[in-house]
């Protein structure tokens, strides 16, 4: 699992690209690990999800995980770039209750 | 803050909030998966939309709530009622206006309706608003009825302070700062339909149906009505709905599509729910019926019946599809040899202890094999009855899921589980409480999926056989009877 993690606000905000098209199984250690240290260093990780194209129960758990993680530190967690069969998932599983789910990156990051 | 001084555009722009986060009471007591119950013959939301388009609005801008999906694909793009409408999330604590200001033309002469999607003011209130609006930034409506003003939900208001940053984010707030706010005039609807909870509900009904102008009662296509049947109008009847011998119906009721009606009742001043069986001699006279409970309104009291013979769902939650229940009883015979084979192998471990359909403590070498044994097969009756899906979250009793988070218990509003899920074919006892939810709420998604179940079996049974034949080298799962478990 690929992530590219940028820096806005001046480190405020980490910007993390989910690179991959699937969150599964397969590779939620790795995006685990991998956005740790944007948790980490940042008050609000905004997640790019513009790629992802599969997210499965694994995938579901470990945003869950990210969450609460970043809620503990009570920072901020924000998605955005929901493809429509990721959008209908979170809908149909109501996680849109959950998390922040945004439109576009400039949306999300208007929020803040 | 802005102030208008002289007309503005007439609005084509509407917000309306789907729910504001607020419980829908009806739904925890009848079990509905969502609140578009039909008040007479369509939703509250329907009626927010239509009330929309008869104010003239073309655009709509929707603020999804708790029943996303069930919102988004029932009122579609809005072509029914030749519209454009447009879906947002509605985020927690994030002040509105900062939403607003993305979707709303902010330019000062602009209007914008905001409206609430569980809640109708009367029209002409609505109309008078667009007067009001000189020299102020907004007009509200308010309830009638209450002791002190309460906004209604619904109000027309100047983009631009829609779109300033006072919006705050929950219905309360608002309110408060509506009704305080010297800028926003005060309109008074003389009735106001809402309907959260039983009574207002029943009141909702009767108000509607009182309001058509018919002398006869309304009877829905496909009906059946005894000969010997009395229908007193004002009355409402549903598609599909039998009417038995010497049962007097009315005045001031309202059935729901598929309703059986048995002989001999007495329904007055009532509701009753799409889909519920009235059994034989039953009175009823001011409720609301629905499945198996009763409302009571004017004993303010909710009663579950248990006797199938008196009130029932005719649909019932958690009921699987007739697809599962073949499958089921297919499975039982073609697996037959396959009992009988992993009950030798596993006669010489302990027994396990049973927990209902849980996944069984599984001791010994043979982990699938216990668990094939002594929970899955013997389950598989539990769907061929209906009781169970083939897929879904994790079987639950009803202490377990009251003692999970709010929203993880959400899940079962509509289901009782399935033997098969996601969490099972992985080590529950490696999953966290995340990783446990998240499972539940995909099994949930994906429990009506012919894909989805079988991608399931296969993978189980796979790995039964592997543990049968020896040939897997399974980690020994020590599946937990009590899922719950780890939630702390």
């Amino acid at each position: 699992m690929e992530l590219d993690i940028e820096t806005a606000e001046d480190g405020k905000v980490a910007i993390v690209t989910i690179q991959s098209e699937n969150l599964d199984a397969g590779n939620v250690k790795k995006f685990q690990e991998n956005i740790q240290p944007a948790i980490d260093t940042s008050q609000c990780v905004v997640v790019d999800m513009r790629r992802l194209k599969f997210v499965d129960s694994s995938g579901l758990g470990s945003l869950l995980s990210t969450l609460r993680k970043v809620n503990t530190k009570q920072g901020q967690l924000k998605l955005f770039g929901m493809s429509k069969p990721v959008q209908a998932l979170f809908e149909l599983v109501r996680m849109h209750r959950i998390f922040a789910i945004y439109e576009s990156r400039e949306e999300a990051l208007a929020t803040l | 803050m802005s102030q208008h001084s002289k007309p503005l555009a007439s609005p084509d722009t509407a917000i309306l909030v789907a729910d504001w986060g607020e419980d829908y009471a009806l739904s925890g007591i009848f079990g509905f998966g969502h609140d578009l119950v039909p008040i007479l013959d369509k939703p509250m939301l329907q009626r927010a939309v239509e009330q929309l388009v008869l104010l003239g609005c073309s655009k709509i801008e929707v603020v999804l709530g708790d029943y996303a999906s069930e919102h988004r694909e029932f009122l579609g793009q809005g072509q029914r009622w030749g519209v454009q409408i447009r879906y947002h999330y509605r985020h927690a604590g994030e002040p509105l206006s900062t939403q607003f200001r993305s979707w709303i033309d902010s330019s000062t002469s602009t209007l914008c309706w905001l409206a609430d999607g569980r809640c109708l003011p009367q029209r002409s209130a609505l109309q008078d608003c667009g007067s009001f609006m000189v020299g102020n930034a907004g007009c509200i409506v308010v309830d009638p009825h209450a002791e002190e003003p309460v906004w209604s939900g619904w109000g027309l208001f100047s983009s631009s302070w829609l779109g300033s940053k006072q919006i705050p984010a929950t219905r309360q707030a608002l309110s408060n700062l509506l009704l305080k706010s010297e800028w926003i005039e005060k309109r008074v609807s003389e009735h106001l339909l809402a309907a959260n909870e039983p009574a207002s509900f029943l009141s909702c009904n009767l108000h509607i149906l009182s309001a058509e102008d018919s002398a006869g009662p309304s009877v829905g296509r496909g009906c059946n009505i005894s000969p010997q049947a009395r229908i007193l109008p004002p009355v409402h009847l549903g598609q599909h709905v039998r009417i038995g011998p010497n049962t007097t119906v009315g005045p001031n009721v309202v059935i729901g599509d598929n309703c059986v009606i048995d002989q001999d009742v007495t329904i007055e001043s009532c509701v009753v729910l799409p889909a519920t069986y009235v059994g034989m001699g039953v009175e009823l006279k001011n409720s609301v019926v629905g499945g198996n409970t009763v409302a009571n309104i004017s004993l303010d009291t909710v009663v579950s019946i248990d006797n199938k013979s008196i009130l029932c769902a005719l649909s019932a939650k958690g009921a699987s599809s007739l697809g599962d229940r073949w499958a089921a009883l297919v499975l039982r015979l073609a697996l037959a040899p396959v009992h009988w084979a992993a009950q030798r192998r596993c006669k010489s471990d302990p027994q396990p202890v049973q927990h209902g359909y849980q996944i069984s403590r599984a001791l010994g070498p043979r982990p699938w094999a216990h668990h094939f044994c002594y929970s899955f097969y013997p389950s598989l009756r539990e769907v061929e009855s209906g009781r169970l899906h083939l897929a879904g979250p994790i079987p639950r009793s009803l202490a377990e899921q009251q003692r999970l988070p709010a929203q993880w218990r959400q899940l079962y509003e509509t289901t009782d589980g399935g033997l098969l899920s996601d969490a099972l074919l992985r080590n529950p006892d490696e999953l966290g409480p995340d990783e446990l939810f998240a499972s539940d709420a995909m099994a949930l998604a994906g429990q009506h999926q012919a894909s989805t179940k079988l991608a399931l079996l296969l993978g189980y049974l796979g790995a039964v056989l592997r543990d049968l034949l020896g040939s897997g080298n399974l980690t020994d799962r020590n599946t937990t009877s009590d899922p719950t478990s780890k939630r702390a």
